[in-house]
């Protein structure tokens, strides 16, 4: 769809008066300083306001000659023929994982995740490089993150007031642990004692029988059993012994065992 | 023969010898959806290990029933069972209707006129017209 | 609750087992494991054709796995239910259960136990008995010891200490459930093709020299009970009640053994003078009376009431000499009379020393009590 020219805002008219008009002014100053850091809104980098796209950004987000819309459809790529679909079905698209599957758990372990995450992307910005890299790759060179003791707390008392270098290192500690932590509760944190926190604390009980589980009250006591499903007539025949009993009779007979079964 | 025998069997006296605790199982049952279960839910967690610890002798068998009031059973000796619905009830009450269960007998609920029950019918005896002083006109 | 656990239940276990042992196909949470190790499924669980291939193996076991004994809330109830010592292991209570018919293992069944259970009780009923009653008719003894510990009784006390049974016997069982081999509803008890036995009466002195109590079994030359594959439920609870007297002997003690069957069997009530099915008590009074050296029995008339009436009452009392050896009403002169003389042979025959010193009370020499011999009867009246 070509885009429509749209007439100039009054409300842009206004900010391009006023000296601070490529600041948002209904931010505060702190927050504006923090929106400084941050890069530009996609709405900003695609504003038609002025009649012509943004051709060229720091991010490098658009790039190459302007578009100009095709008059026929010689040489447009087709989409749908069943050439395509077989095409498409042949190499299909194989969703490659960013998180691992399995959940790190013992805490200690979490620990030397989010500092070795600290180490590899402070070194890659040290570099130069962007940490876009670290992405891509799964197990990186074996870091001796620092254990216990006056050290650990000198890397606990780090401040984080770098947006990219928090999500970054954030990030990078999902990736090498697979818990997820939210945006919000990073945005939050100030400091690498607290990102650490995050990852290590246990997620609050969804249910009864996650919360027995953490806390471990009725574990011990010999008289008390406790199942996290529903208990079926399935398993109360199958505790007194008769469940084999009415499988087998079933099955001589043909008859489908569970609702489930066809 | 001279002399044979019946056949009998003994009749137990719970609590002259041993003392057998009637309630043998009880089962509570929760919901982790529905808001009838919130207390009982807390009463899981807080006031059930206790309960559990001071009666070893009843068995515990704690599993969710979903989208249903929370339950307890009680199982007794006689082969009966005891069902109390503990919705929305408070985690001290579901505690009180537990102590309930563990105190019964699994009988159904009777009406009581007699103080005492016993196997002797008296401690002095029986009275008997042929005994003991005669009423003389 | 601390309790001890049987090494040499657990080695015997990981013999009889070790090849076929493999993780529980039953939904559960570490953490009710505690101590026993979970053990991951033998075998390539993800490719489809082992999928066809796996088994369960706990079906596939007789009895369930003496480890399943630590975690399992039915038996750790009955332990603190039946207020058991901390020494006798869950273990063995979990062995008292499994019945050879589930389990022909000797190991794993409670064979051994019951063997030794079973004359423990005879043992220690027999004594208090014969301790409290001398002069107890042998046919009196033998039902008044049935009413305590016969296969009726020991059924009744399975019940109320609430052991239920299971329906099937497996290696999937809940332990602490009865397990055995049930007879099949509508089977015959006995063999129907076998040739017909003459069935010889068994009398007193033969039930006394072979320590049958029950008067109906005949003599035969073997028990048609023992090596079966099938019993009844009574076989089976009579086996789990001697054998948990025979555990808790062996575990906890000889004191602990007493008191165990003090307070739940001795305890029970049981009326002796309702055990009595007298032929002619008058007679039998009569010849007691001749050996005791005692005045002939003479029945006399006390009192009486509506002699011409539908329900005249006759109090009759027997005497002999001045002394009166029983009373008893009846609605004819005769009854009266019957009645009294099985009341005075009832009195004789029921009587009580105040103060006895039972055998396995001084026991060892180590109680500190003093042997005092009791009362020994000369024996019943045989007309």
């Amino acid at each position: 769809m070509r885009r429509i020219p749209r007439p100039q805002n009054a409300i842009d008219l206004v900010t391009a008066l006023s000296p601070r008009s490529q600041t948002n002014t209904w931010l505060c100053r702190p927050c504006q300083l923090r929106a400084a850091s941050l890069p530009k809104p996609l709405t900003a980098r695609y504003s038609t306001s002025t009649g012509t796209p943004e051709t060229s950004d720091s991010d490098g987000e658009v790039q190459g000659p302007p578009y100009v819309p095709a008059q026929t459809w010689d040489g447009l790529e087709w989409f749908g023929s069943p050439e395509w679909v077989a095409e498409t079905n042949r190499q299909p698209f194989k969703y490659k994982r960013f998180l691992p599957k399995q959940k790190s758990a013992d805490p200690s372990t979490i620990r030397h995740a989010v500092q070795r995450a600290f180490i590899e992307v402070l070194t890659l910005r040290e570099a130069g490089a962007s940490p876009d890299e670290l992405w891509k790759r799964t197990e990186s060179a074996k870091d001796n993150p620092p254990g216990e003791g006056e050290e650990a707390k000198k890397w606990g008392r780090i401040p984080l007031t770098d947006f990219s270098l928090k999500f970054a290192v954030a990030k990078r500690a999902m990736q090498l642990t697979g818990i997820r932590v939210s945006d919000a509760a990073v945005f939050g944190v100030h400091s690498a004692d607290r990102l650490i926190k995050l990852f290590t604390a246990t997620p609050k009980p969804k249910n009864v029988t996650e919360k027995l589980e953490q806390t471990q009250a009725l574990s011990k006591l010999p008289n008390v059993k406790v199942s996290p499903k529903k208990l079926t007539e399935i398993d109360k025949e199958t505790e007194i012994g008769r469940w084999k009993v009415i499988e087998y009779e079933l099955l001589q007979r043909g008859l489908p065992v569970t609702r489930m079964t066809r | 023969m001279p002399l044979k025998a019946l056949e009998a069997v003994s009749k137990g006296q719970n609590g002259v010898g041993a003392f057998i605790l009637q309630c043998k199982r009880i089962d509570v049952h929760y919901c982790d959806w529905a808001g009838s279960s919130k207390g009982m839910n807390t009463f899981i967690t807080t006031h059930l290990p206790t309960f559990a610890r001071l009666n070893p002798s009843i068995e515990l068998h704690i599993s969710p029933r979903p989208t249903r009031h929370p339950l307890l059973r009680g199982h007794y000796i006689n082969g009966r069972q005891k069902a109390v619905c503990v919705k929305n009830l408070a985690p001290g009450q579901i505690l009180e209707k537990a102590e309930l269960l563990k105190a019964g007998s699994g009988e159904k609920n009777q009406r009581i006129n007699k103080p005492v029950a016993s196997l002797n019918g008296s401690v002095r005896g029986v009275w008997s017209p042929f005994h003991g002083s005669r009423y003389r006109l | 609750m601390r309790v001890r656990t049987s090494l040499s239940a657990l080695t015997f276990q990981a013999m009889a087992t070790m090849p076929a042992m493999r993780a529980p196909a039953t939904m559960v949470l570490a953490f009710q494991f505690a101590g026993w190790l979970y053990q991951p499924p033998a075998g390539d669980q993800t490719s489809p054709r082992s999928n066809e291939q796996i088994t369960r193996p706990l079906e596939e076991l007789p009895s369930p796995p003496v480890s399943s004994s630590l975690s399992a809330p039915r038996l750790a109830a009955l332990h603190a239910r039946l207020t058991l010592s901390p020494r006798l292991p869950l273990q063995t209570l979990h062995r008292t259960l499994i019945h050879p018919t589930a389990d022909p293992d000797p190991r794993f069944n409670n064979a051994s136990l019951a063997l030794l259970g079973g004359e423990l009780l005879g043992y220690h009923t027999a004594e208090h008995l014969i301790c409290h009653y001398p002069r107890l008719p042998m046919s009196v003894f033998f039902a008044a010891q049935d009413a305590y510990i016969g296969p009726r009784a020991l059924s009744v006390i399975t019940r109320e200490w609430g052991v239920d049974k299971a329906a099937e016997p497996g290696g999937e069982v809940a332990p602490g459930l009865l397990q055995f081999r049930a007879i099949p509803a509508g089977a015959p008890l006995t063999d129907p093709d076998a040739p017909k036995e003459k069935i010889w009466n068994r009398g007193v002195s033969s039930r006394i020299a072979s320590d049958d109590s029950n008067p109906r079994r005949s003599i035969r030359t073997e028990d048609p009970s023992e090596n079966k594959d099938e019993v009844s439920y009574e076989q089976a609870c009579t086996s789990f009640v001697r054998a948990l007297v025979g555990a808790v002997h062996l575990h906890c003690g000889r004191n602990a053994s007493l008191a165990f069957h003090r307070d739940h069997f001795l305890s029970r009530h049981l009326d002796f003078a309702k055990l009595f099915d007298f032929d002619d008590p008058a007679r039998d009074l009569s010849r007691l009376c001749a050996r005791e050296g005692f005045e002939p029995p003479i029945a006399r008339l006390i009192s009486e009431t509506g002699r011409l009436s539908r329900h005249p009452v006759f109090v009759v009392g027997v005497y002999s000499g001045r002394d009166k050896l029983g009373e008893a009403a009846g609605a004819s002169l005769n009854e009266g009379r019957v009645r009294a003389a099985a009341q005075a042979l009832k009195a004789w025959y029921l009587y009580s020393p105040p103060e006895v010193t039972k055998p396995s009370s001084v026991e060892g020499g180590e109680t500190g009590k003093k042997w005092i011999p009791n009362y020994v009867d000369c024996g019943e009246v045989v007309a």
